[in-house]
């Protein structure tokens, strides 16, 4: 039985992703069109469904969290949390964000600033509208997206002492030979997910690097180059994953921690100090306000629908396309903690550092527009990772924080492949917690052979379209896994309503 | 890591302990760069600053010296004596003397003078010298009831020396004034070029009087005082800070009116920032030894090296600066412009309408990765002949143009494939006018094209130097086949130097310059933003950056139809009326969507599966 399912899914899998792989290097432009013109289109004819599936999300992880069910515990009742809180939080942001909110934290707000949809950009107005949008991009909506994804998975995991794959909760669901073809679908699905979604990952961040060392050190702008800083990311991600999770991955995201926290502080001593924290309580006021209205809001008297296809819905469909990979490593970092504690620990805190993080830099770039010097709304046009650096050098030390910057893009991918990798290795190996090194070097090995093949097609919209590849598929199997969590939920006795029956076998 | 926070923290607190000196400046280039140099010498002498530079006009500077915000600031003595009102006088010591005593009691000090003078000048194009003999502002009287005369609203609102005592002082009485708001000369000099005004008020330290080869006229009766630049500061400042008179002490006298115009034009032209003119300069005086890191959010425009510092060149300059502040706009020298943006070395270029074409076996194709942002000119075809070559550029048996791959590469083979027998083309790598007359003369070409906008005066050739050259008629050259290849061609005359001195009119063919951007990817609303997204791929400038600079630009033309156009200049197309569906495949994902949902719902509700259950 084990050895039937691992064929089935690791056979199926690379029966998929080679194809669409070879696709991606031989016809690179073609396929980017197809998979981005496919995504677009389901994105901007069905905006309302994927606005409304994430606010779902976001209310039934309130429900979960404040309800009844806030109580139970994921894992047996008297499990202790694995992780420290701190450690916890830290490995959320380094698995789930990564190095786009280093650089969106400057860029985001100051482009909605200069121009927010349907009003007239450069005003104050405008500034807090500005705060507002880029919050209901990262914060509630993003990590209710990966804490329903990971919460599903936790619970099945550790208090049903299930495998942690995509399929489990579906068995809740179907039956018979029903229920083995939806699990291969959706474990296969899973993996070409996670596959493709790092590969892509890995080369739009590689591609980063190799510009950032340009600019730097004048590296030359080759695929050799590229190809060598996937080396070195290769053998960071293998040291750090074949290390366990306790160790490299727990050691980097505290690192990064630390390095992002005094980047932060160092920009709300050395920017405007009290306007950055008017602008955090001032927006986590206008936030709280204006998130019922902003979950639902869509544009169709203006016709700007395509503005919400391209930030919103961009969003939104990136945290799905992260989510199973996101969600099986939080998961896996969550154990015996309870559902209250992990909406706490996994959507509010995050959403409000994540507040506080934009008040940072997304305030010091809106003062710098407003108040400041200017120039970095065009540069924020042209080039997000110049006008990242650009922005560092408004400050003192400002080389020091690009230095810094630089080290954190790469442990923010470091620390992202390394959980892809883990993540792989669970899913085929029946949900081992802590999967063997093999299964681990084949993965992390795979992924970085597909990074290079995208790489040397040489179209970060390749990469683009890996990313965002399987989210829509995904999406489907994540409803189905709701669906069998709410029916294995239903059997837990928490003193709301009468548990339902169990079923006399 | 810690540490080294903590460690930057505490640097920081313990130098916001003591007071900096506040450098302030005006708004135009010429003030911020002396600001500039102030804020470079203090720096230099240990002294903590910080830069207000820019802030305004000189009421503004004034008012900001005497609250309190700033410390000091380059101020001309002339501006001085309108501030306080004292007695406008000629002589320049008593009127440093008068200024000084009537600053005294405000407790305000003028340290020495630079040594240059910011004067008013009277702006006039040269042939109003040339023809009528003007030559002091005097002259103008008999004149002036046919001329408009342009000045700022600035000028125009001075009490003491301003428009009205001009005009009483001379007598002068012009058909009609225009006033321009704030106090930016730029719009007049663009007005004076145009035709628009004939004479206008400017100051004598303006690179554009010498740049566009205007004439200054002669104050033959002085009206106002002098108008020194000199630092301004305050006792208390002094009191407090009594280095910054040692400081500044090697700055005095040292400044004359070509350095500041050409440092000027470093920053107006050259796309320096005025930080790094001044340091610039201070270095050519020997006074200070460093240099200085100049901002890294350079925006460059690729333009032919020979266009850069043309009219239409410094047009585009001043507009995109104006359309992007705080952006450190520059010209980028490249033989082929558009090229550099695919690149990357550029974010702009300049290009005539050819360069946005590659010649292919199949014909011609239009690049489509970038688009034209705005018209902002013509380029001519220039074909340059010995006086016993061909008359006409049909008639060429080898035409020498610019490097492979250049606009009038292009062009030439385009219409070269098109002609039997076709002319042999040799491209030249030096693309300059020196190059292409010594290839005439080797006789390696019997005629040679540059393409150029009509108002370069440097591709005509020099009478004296060039009596062997002329300019032939170009014009029916490309009739046939080539006309449909290349729409946007359209006839234009030029001058060329006739035989005995005199001008006369050939025919050649021009088209639209264009700036020119990279245009959006194709596929896709799906943005570059996410969790671990940066793209790298080259965005077009928003659609508000390309508004601001059409509008910067001022009145011109659109980009003609057979280029790719940016959005924002694109009309929009709206959908047919209907009332019925205008996407019926929404239809489609709706009915799988919500078939989706109800079959979720039915999982969720139905009675328990049949057969084991591994999760009970």
């Amino acid at each position: 039985m084990f050895q039937i399912r691992l064929n089935t899914v690791f056979v199926a899998a690379l029966a998929i992703c080679f194809p669409i792989g070879a696709w991606g290097v031989l016809a690179p432009l073609d396929m980017a069109a197809a998979v981005l013109g496919f995504t677009t289109y389901v994105m901007t004819g069905a905006s309302w469904w994927w606005l409304l599936l994430c606010t779902s999300f976001v209310v039934f992880a309130a429900f979960l969290g404040l309800g009844p069910y806030g109580r139970i515990k994921l894992g047996g009742d008297d499990e202790v949390p694995e992780f420290s809180t701190a450690s916890w939080i830290a490995m959320l942001f380094a698995g789930g964000m990564g190095a786009g909110l280093l650089f969106w934290g400057v860029a985001e707000p100051v482009t909605h600033f200069e121009s927010p949809p349907g009003m007239l950009g450069g005003t104050a107005p405008a500034a807090r509208e500005a705060m507002v949008i880029t919050n209901l991009h990262w914060g509630f909506h993003a990590w209710s997206i990966y804490g329903v994804c990971a919460l599903v998975i936790a619970y099945f995991t550790f208090r049903l002492k299930r495998p942690p794959l995509i399929s489990t909760p579906l068995n809740a669901v179907f039956a018979g030979r029903s229920r083995r073809a939806a699990a291969t679908v959706a474990d296969v699905l899973g993996v070409v997910a996670v596959v493709f979604g790092i590969a892509g990952s890995l080369a739009m961040g590689a591609l980063q690097v190799r510009s950032g060392l340009g600019t730097l050190f004048d590296v030359p702008q080759t695929h050799l180059a590229s190809l060598l800083v996937l080396l070195v990311l290769y053998a960071a991600y293998m040291i750090s994953t074949l290390t366990g999770v306790d160790k490299g991955m727990r050691i980097l995201s505290n690192i990064n921690m630390v390095i992002a926290l005094a980047i932060m502080l160092f920009i709300v001593i050395a920017g405007p100090t009290s306007f950055i924290f008017e602008s955090f309580i001032d927006t986590t006021g206008a936030y709280a306000s204006r998130l019922l209205q902003m979950s639902f809001r869509l544009f169709p008297y203006e016709g700007l629908t395509d503005w919400s296809a391209s930030w919103t819905l961009t969003y939104l469909i990136w945290w799905l396309a992260w989510g199973p990979f996101v969600g099986i490593f939080i998961a896996r970092i969550s154990r015996g903690r309870t559902i209250r504690e992990f909406c706490a620990g996994v959507i509010l805190l995050p959403t409000v550092f994540s507040i506080l993080w934009f008040a940072v830099f997304g305030g010091a770039g809106i003062y710098i527009e407003l108040f400041g010097p200017g120039g970095l709304s065009a540069l924020v046009a042209e080039n997000v990772s110049e006008a990242l650096f650009a922005f560092l050098n408004y400050f003192p030390l400002g080389a020091l924080l690009g230095y810094l910057a630089i080290v954190l893009i790469f442990i923010f991918l470091v620390t992202s492949a390394d959980s892809g990798t883990f993540v792989l290795s669970m899913m085929t190996t029946e949900g081992d917690l802590n999967p063997p090194a093999p299964s681990k070097i084949v993965w992390g090995s795979l992924v970085a052979v597909i990074t290079a093949a995208t790489l040397l097609a040489g179209s970060v919209d390749v990469a683009r379209a890996m990313a965002t590849l399987g989210a829509i598929p995904f999406s489907a199997i994540l409803i189905l896994q709701i669906v069998g969590f709410l029916r294995a939920l239903a059997r837990e006795d928490v003193g709301w309503r009468r548990p339902v029956a169990e079923p006399a076998e | 890591m810690r540490r080294l926070v903590a460690l930057a923290a505490v640097a920081l607190l313990a130098a916001c302990a003591e007071a900096p000196v506040v450098v302030g400046s005006k708004e135009p280039t010429q003030d911020r760069i002396l600001g500039e140099m102030f804020a470079l010498l203090l720096e230099d002498a240990d002294i903590r600053v910080e830069r207000r530079i820019g802030l305004g006009d000189s009421g503004e500077n004034f008012e900001a010296l005497r609250q309190e915000a700033i410390d000091l600031y380059p101020e001309y003595l002339g501006n001085a004596v309108n501030l306080v009102g004292a007695p406008p006088t000629t002589d320049p010591d008593a009127a440093l003397a008068s200024v000084r005593a009537a600053f005294a009691e405000l407790g305000l000090v003028f340290l020495e003078p630079l040594g240059f003078e910011s004067d008013y000048a009277v702006v006039v194009r040269r042939e109003l010298v040339a023809d009528d003999g003007v030559d002091g502002v005097s002259d103008l009287r008999p004149l002036a009831p046919g001329l408009t005369l342009g000045v700022t609203q600035n000028f125009a609102a001075r009490p003491a020396d301003g428009l009205d005592v001009a005009l009483d002082r001379y007598g002068l009485d012009f058909d009609e004034v225009v006033v321009t708001e704030g106090s930016d000369r730029v719009p007049l000099y663009e007005a004076l070029i145009g035709g628009e005004i004939d004479v206008m008020v400017g100051y004598s330290s303006d690179p554009e009087i010498v740049d566009f080869g205007f004439a200054e006229l002669r104050f033959d009766l002085p009206i106002a005082t002098s108008y020194e630049a000199v630092p301004l500061t305050s006792s208390a400042v002094l009191d407090r800070e009594p280095r910054l008179r040692d400081a500044l002490a090697p700055l005095a006298g040292r400044l004359d009116t070509p350095r500041m115009r050409a440092l000027t034009r470093q920053v107006q032209i050259g796309g320096r920032s005025p930080r790094g003119a001044a340091a610039a300069g201070l270095a050519e005086l020997g006074l200070l030894e460093r240099t200085v890191a100049e901002p890294n959010v350079r925006l460059l425009i690729a333009a032919n090296p020979l266009e850069v510092g043309s009219r239409t060149a410094s047009r585009v300059l001043r507009a995109v600066r104006e359309a992007m502040p705080g952006r450190n706009v520059a010209y980028l020298g490249s033989p082929r412009p558009l090229a550099e943006i695919p690149a990357r070395n550029a974010r702009l270029a300049l290009a005539p309408a050819i360069a946005h074409f590659d010649v292919t076996p199949d014909g011609v194709v239009r690049d489509d990765r970038v688009e034209a942002v705005a018209a902002v000119g013509s380029t001519l075809l220039h074909a340059i002949a010995r006086v016993d070559g061909p008359d006409r550029l049909g008639a060429a048996t080898a035409i020498a143009t610019g490097p492979e791959g250049s606009a009038s590469h292009k062009l030439i083979s385009v219409v070269a494939a098109n002609r039997t027998p076709a002319p042999k083309i040799v491209p030249l790598d030096d693309p300059s006018e020196e190059a292409v007359i010594a290839t005439l003369r080797r006789g390696a070409a019997d005629v040679a094209v540059l393409l150029a906008a009509r108002e370069r005066p440097e591709v005509v050739p020099d009478r004296e130097a060039a009596e062997d050259l002329r300019f032939i008629d170009a014009a029916d050259w490309w009739e046939g086949a080539a006309r449909l290849e290349l729409p946007f061609l359209r006839l234009a005359s030029l001058a060329s130097p006739g035989p005995a001195g005199g001008e006369e009119q050939v025919r050649t063919v021009a088209m639209q310059t264009t700036l020119v951007g990279p245009s959006p990817p194709p596929v896709s609303v799906l943005g570059r933003q996410g969790p671990g997204s940066i793209s790298t791929v080259l965005y077009p400038l928003t659609d508000a950056n390309v508004l601001a600079i059409n509008e910067a630009l001022g009145p011109h033309p659109d980009v003609v139809p057979h280029l790719r156009r940016a959005a924002a200049l694109t009309p929009e197309i709206r959908p047919a009326p209907t009332a019925t569906n205008p996407r019926p495949g929404d239809a489609a994902l709706l009915i799988v969507i919500v078939g989706f949902l109800g079959f979720a719902g039915w999982l969720l509700v139905r009675p328990r599966p049949a057969g084991r259950d591994p999760a009970e």
